[in-house]
């Protein structure tokens, strides 16, 4: 494959074919092709391949988790100021914290609205970084509905526009270790 | 540097965001919502101290002594920020931060700010994934300690905990109707009658009692996908579930037992959405 006329798309990993397919549908809304990965290490690989505008990663997956992959996208070459996305069932505050200093810009829990899904992935796509985070927060959490939120609760990796910290070796085990114990 | 003030971050969703620093400082001088405290220090006089300076400015305070005192108060009480000093006797800072984290939604999601007078330079990474959301330096003066707190977000911004399963619907049809817009007549059949595969295996394994991880993992699953096709309930309890074994708490079995039943409803009424739809041949 000739480097510079990489393919674009969106890139998701996912390894429950059930969400699998329910998310393929939305992001295929959105107009850009769509490139499936079912553990970290095949989202990983399908970023080299190719430059994707956005990536969405779960965070429970075999092989190598979101988190990781997360962090090994950010530092391919053209990945600086992709978005990256993690969507997932985990929702506690140190998930979310973990997933900011891996690199990742927006977090959005299991079960959502398909349609805030693809509002705030659209923002991600269509807005300029420095507005987006402002997007973002307009953009709210729509609709209540019971059982059904989207949340957003890592825009500062955004707004400020400061790339995080990444993590040491030590503590990313202490992350890993901690995923471990809630799955 | 005393009075100084800096954030590792914000975890809540409801923050200044991309406020500029004017805007910042223009919101500062307003007077902020009262806030509900909960202020964690082993010393009395500086408890009495800054819970004075709170007081002062419209917020409630409640006290403890101790680590192992606040994350009892911050299970049992929603808090707007705990204010929580490092260095105490019986268990620090630090670890009792890790704990709260622990706890079910919306308890654990508090902001936490962190009161210490050691400096903590090159520390930060440790601290945020303890789960700390800011820091305090002490001692902290009072126009410090009111901005701190006015940039704290309100309780109304946090979702409410998911109490009672019974209280939630066992299935809302306007948000299977919602994920069905976004399939086709084809996936659709397919997905339902793999979601109907997960739960007849969810029923499976609580009967098989395998080891609580195992069955938490197979809950997370489902939680996500029962609650995209409107099994409220359903989702509801299996997130209860994965939260209950992953801090351990003794009531893992007694939602194990509810999750049971919920899935039973669950599949009883997939069966009739199914039926009614003409959706799936199963």
């Amino acid at each position: 494959v000739s480097s510079d006329v990489q393919p674009q798309g969106l890139i998701f990993g996912e390894n429950d074919p059930l969400m699998r397919g329910i998310v393929r549908s939305v992001l295929l809304q959105t107009g850009h092709n769509v490139f499936l990965a079912a553990d970290g290490m095949e989202a990983i690989s399908l970023a080299r391949r190719l430059q994707a505008r956005l990536v969405l990663l779960d965070i429970g997956m075999p092989r190598l988790n979101g988190m990781l992959a997360c962090q090994a996208i950010r530092k391919l070459p053209g990945y600086t100021d992709v978005p990256i996305v993690m969507l997932t069932g985990y929702d506690d505050t140190r998930m979310r914290q973990a997933a900011r200093l891996v690199g990742a810009d927006d977090f959005i829990t299991k079960p959502f609205r398909p349609d805030q899904l693809l509002a705030r992935l659209m923002v991600h796509l269509d807005t300029p970084a420095p507005a987006r985070a402002a997007a973002l927060t307009a953009l709210g959490r729509g609709p209540e509905c019971p059982g059904s939120h989207v949340w957003n609760t890592i825009q500062p990796t955004i707004a400020g526009g400061d790339s995080p910290e990444l993590l040491s070796g030590r503590e990313m085990l202490l992350v890993l270790r901690d995923a471990e114990g809630h799955s | 540097v005393c009075g100084s003030l800096f954030w590792l971050e914000l975890p809540a969703e409801c923050e200044l965001g991309a406020a500029t620093p004017a805007l910042r400082a223009a919101q500062a001088t307003l007077p902020a919502a009262p806030r509900r405290v909960l202020l964690v220090d082993d010393i009395a006089m500086n408890r009495d101290v800054i819970a004075a300076f709170l007081r002062a400015g419209g917020h409630s305070v409640l006290l403890a002594s101790g680590g192992a005192e606040a994350v009892g108060l911050a299970a049992a009480d929603r808090f707007d920020v705990i204010l929580m000093d490092l260095r105490m006797a019986d268990m620090d800072g630090l670890e009792a931060t890790r704990r709260i984290r622990l706890l079910p939604a919306p308890h654990g999601e508090v902001t936490i700010l962190a009161l210490t007078a050691q400096p903590v330079t090159g520390r930060e990474t440790e601290l945020a994934i303890a789960g700390l959301d800011g820091l305090l330096a002490k001692p902290v003066d009072y126009a410090t300690l009111m901005r701190a707190v006015a940039q704290v977000p309100l309780l109304a911004c946090q979702h409410e905990a998911p109490d009672a399963a019974s209280s939630l619907p066992l299935f809302d049809s306007a948000v299977l109707d919602q994920t069905m817009a976004f399939l086709s007549a084809g996936e659709a059949a397919v997905n339902l009658a793999l979601l109907r595969e997960r739960k007849q295996e969810l029923v499976r394994l609580i009967d098989a009692q395998p080891q609580p991880a195992l069955l938490a993992e197979t809950a997370h699953g489902l939680a996500a996908a029962a609650g995209m096709f409107g099994f409220i309930a359903l989702s509801s309890v299996c997130r209860r579930f994965e939260q209950a074994v992953a801090a351990n708490l003794p009531d893992a079995t007694l939602l194990a037992g509810l999750m049971r039943t919920e899935t039973e409803n669950a599949l009883h009424k997939l069966d009739q959405v199914l039926r009614a739809g003409g959706i799936g041949a199963t």
